[in-house]
């Protein structure tokens, strides 16, 4: 495997590790747009990324720890890893999710965070609700200012939807797509009404037809142990996992006589649409190149 | 309020716990839950649970004074002891003895399955080396069993019906997709997994599929 | 078939015609499965009413697997969404907009299909009207994986005088042996598959993928 040439990809931040998993003791081998590296932490307390093998071999990545995660870049970002307040609010719990590996591209696993209207059917009786599969119209558009993909007015019934539910509920929506493999949502927290429970899934591109996930609750919860919590979302993303290896093909198509998108799937087709402006090739069917 | 003597120390993603909580789903039976983590450093690392279970292992299940660690005796304790009919755990000794031979095939060769699924989820390295080849080896002697019950005019792996036999071996087989292993070697498997599903009482768990 | 050229596997030449892809008795009512042909993805599956389907395994949406889906009367409705397909592959319903009449350009990609001798059949391909099958009254006996070219396991065959057996090449080095016999034989038949199967592999250690 090499290392991508595809600059877009290059020039953006990753996740590579969840720190509290990063230790001295033995570095961490892993992979980022094909290419090897070794994650660890130094003497110093401080996140070290290098490069294993290849043309970069031994060469030292820039690193950040943000959210409870070490993010590492191999180009040049246009800007710094982006906000989330929420994060730093006193009375959220900020549980990572540990990490799962899916055989297939960042891409597809962003719109499948996006999407609503598989929840009656792969999200049964927690999610979505087989009566209930109408997806209602929403909003969904490209935010030049801030550079990222957004959907709102989005709602959708669900019997339980999340660890702190007793009941259903219908779930407002907001998604907030921050980069091409980085993606957020905001719901309707259960145990506070008019405040949003934060979730969101950073995807580290291990090549362009594999990934790896790393969920990310940012949620008001005063109830629930984190491992009632980290399992509750780990089901959700396990029963996305069956689907995300088997659609074909394995990475997104972004020419529009391949699939067929309906009213439901506006927020993915400005998603795709903004992967086309940002000239993104990996991840996607039509990239020529690794 | 009485209290509920079963206790079952449970994590939802690993085929061992789904095996036990689906028998007891299938006999209807009350039972406490408690989520133990599974990751290392996690609950079940902790001295409390290695008091009950030595081993580490998960799922544990406590029935009063009886604690339990392996999921084939499990199942084989809460057959006897809840389904007095002999229903899922059959009297007759010779059945008995088939539907044994597949709970230790299940704790056994079945296994490797297991291993392939944690390795392609979490990266975890897999106990056994080229975990992805032995489940295909099980695999393969699941359905060709299940190829001659057919021609001997039985759907389930021992006995008549349903028996532990058959909830021991359905996890892996609804779990396959899990670790890549396509169902297309395998279309007995999929025709007796979607009889599993229609069993009063059956649940899913993360990765099996919810509408069949 | 363009769609194809989606499959996670690598697509091969085979012959245009009639392939067995599965034992009749292997695709009950209210049943869909998954079958690779040559690399192709394709699933089969049966209505509530008999008929049986044989399309690319790929639902037009967002590209999930059909051979996932679920069968409810005479239609196959995809895992992801719900979109549900007629016998003819068109596309009659859309969950999330419930009132919409899905256009007639929604449609899965559908492959000639035929049943007979106990097996099922489907045509890539230009080719006869119907498979040529041996004269005879036919049941399944068993379908096996075996790891090495269709061509090796060819010469291994004809089977015992009894049984039928047809081989679908899956992939270079991989196909499927479907044995049908004759009332009264299915068993040694079934076991005639199995000793095939370990006869061929003897050589080659079981592959990991």
């Amino acid at each position: 495997m090499t290392l991508t040439t595809d600059r877009a990809a290059l020039d953006d931040w990753y996740v590579v590790g969840i720190s509290a998993d990063v230790t001295p003791q033995a570095p961490r081998r892993t992979r980022l747009l094909g290419q090897d590296i070794d994650v660890t932490r130094g003497p110093d307390g401080r996140a070290v990324v290098r490069m294993v093998g290849g043309a970069g071999d031994g060469l030292l990545c820039r690193s950040e720890e943000r959210y409870g995660f070490v993010w590492t870049t191999f180009g040049t970002p246009g800007r710094g890893i982006f906000p989330l307040d929420e994060a730093a609010e006193p009375d959220r719990r900020l549980v990572t999710c540990g990490m799962v590996e899916v055989a297939a591209s960042g891409l597809r696993l962003v719109e499948n965070f996006l999407d609503m209207a598989h929840f009656p059917f792969v999200h049964t009786d927690i999610l979505g609700a087989l009566d209930k599969p109408e997806v209602e119209q929403y909003q969904a558009e490209i935010r030049a200012d801030v550079d990222e993909v957004w959907a709102t007015n989005c709602r959708f019934w669900q019997p339980l939807a999340a660890a702190t539910s007793t009941g259903g509920q219908t779930s407002h929506y907001v998604y907030r797509v921050v980069t091409p493999f980085n993606v957020l949502l905001y719901k309707t927290c259960p145990e506070a009404p008019e405040r949003f429970d934060a979730i969101a899934l950073f995807i580290q591109p291990v090549e362009a037809d594999r990934s790896i996930a790393y969920p990310l609750m940012v949620v008001i919860d005063s109830v629930n142990a984190d491992a009632d919590i980290v399992m509750f979302q780990q089901k959700i993303f396990l029963q996305d996992r069956m689907i995300l290896e088997n659609q074909r093909p394995r990475t997104l198509p972004l020419d529009p006589r391949a699939e067929i998108p309906t009213r439901a799937d506006l927020s993915s087709v400005a998603y795709r649409r903004w992967l086309k402006t940002k000239s993104l090739g990996y991840g996607t069917y039509e990239y020529a190149g690794a | 309020m009485t209290t509920v003597a079963l206790v079952l120390h449970n994590h939802d993603l690993l085929a061992d716990a789904y095996k036990v909580r689906l028998l007891l789903a299938l006999l209807g039976l009350d039972y406490q839950r408690a989520t133990v983590g599974i990751l290392p450093g996690d609950g079940a690392d902790e001295p409390a649970y290695r008091m009950l279970n030595p081993a580490g292992s998960v799922p544990t299940l406590v029935d009063g004074e009886v604690v339990l660690t392996r999921p084939e005796a499990m199942l084989v304790h809460l057959a006897e002891r809840y389904d007095p009919a002999g229903t899922w755990l059959p009297v007759d000794p010779a059945v008995r003895a088939l539907v044994f031979d597949w709970l230790f095939f299940a704790a056994g060769d079945l296994g490797a399955a297991e291993d392939a699924r944690l390795a392609s989820m979490l990266g975890v390295a897999p106990r056994r080396a080229d975990a992805f080849a032995a489940a295909r080896r099980a695999f393969r002697v699941l359905e060709g069993h299940l190829v001659g019950r057919h021609l001997d005019g039985q759907a389930f792996f021992a006995g008549d019906g349903p028996t532990i036999a058959d909830v021991a071996i359905f996890p892996a087989v609804a779990l396959a997709a899990d670790f890549g292993l396509g169902m297309e070697e395998f279309p007995r498997l999929l025709v007796w997994a979607r009889r599993i599903h229609g069993l009063a009482g059956f649940v899913t768990a993360p990765g099996v599929r919810e509408v069949v | 078939m363009t769609t194809d050229a989606y499959s996670a596997h690598p697509v091969l030449p085979i012959a245009e015609g009639w392939h067995a892809v599965a034992l009749t008795r292997d695709v009950p009512a209210g049943q869909a499965l998954p079958v690779v042909l040559g690399g192709r993805e394709i699933v089969v599956w049966r209505g509530e009413g008999g008929a049986v389907r044989a399309w690319v395994d790929r639902c037009p949406h967002r590209g999930m697997r059909l051979s996932f889906g679920f069968v409810r009367g005479d239609t196959l409705s995809c895992l992801y969404h719900g979109w549900r397909y007629q016998q003819d592959g068109g596309c009659e319903r859309i969950p999330a907009h419930p009132d919409l009449v899905p256009p007639k350009s929604i449609t899965a990609d559908v492959h000639p299909v035929a049943e007979a001798a106990g097996l099922v059949w489907l045509r890539i391909g230009a080719g006869a009207d119907g498979p040529a099958i041996p004269p005879g009254d036919w049941q399944g006996a068993a379908s096996v994986t075996v790891d090495v070219p269709a061509d090796a396991v060819r010469a291994l065959l004809p089977p015992p005088a009894g049984g039928h057996a047809e081989v679908q090449p899956v992939g270079a080095d991989r196909c499927r042996m479907h044995v049908v016999a004759a009332a009264g034989r299915l068993k040694e038949m079934a076991a005639f598959a199995e000793q095939l199967r370990l006869r061929a592999e003897r050589q080659i250690p079981l592959a990991a993928e």
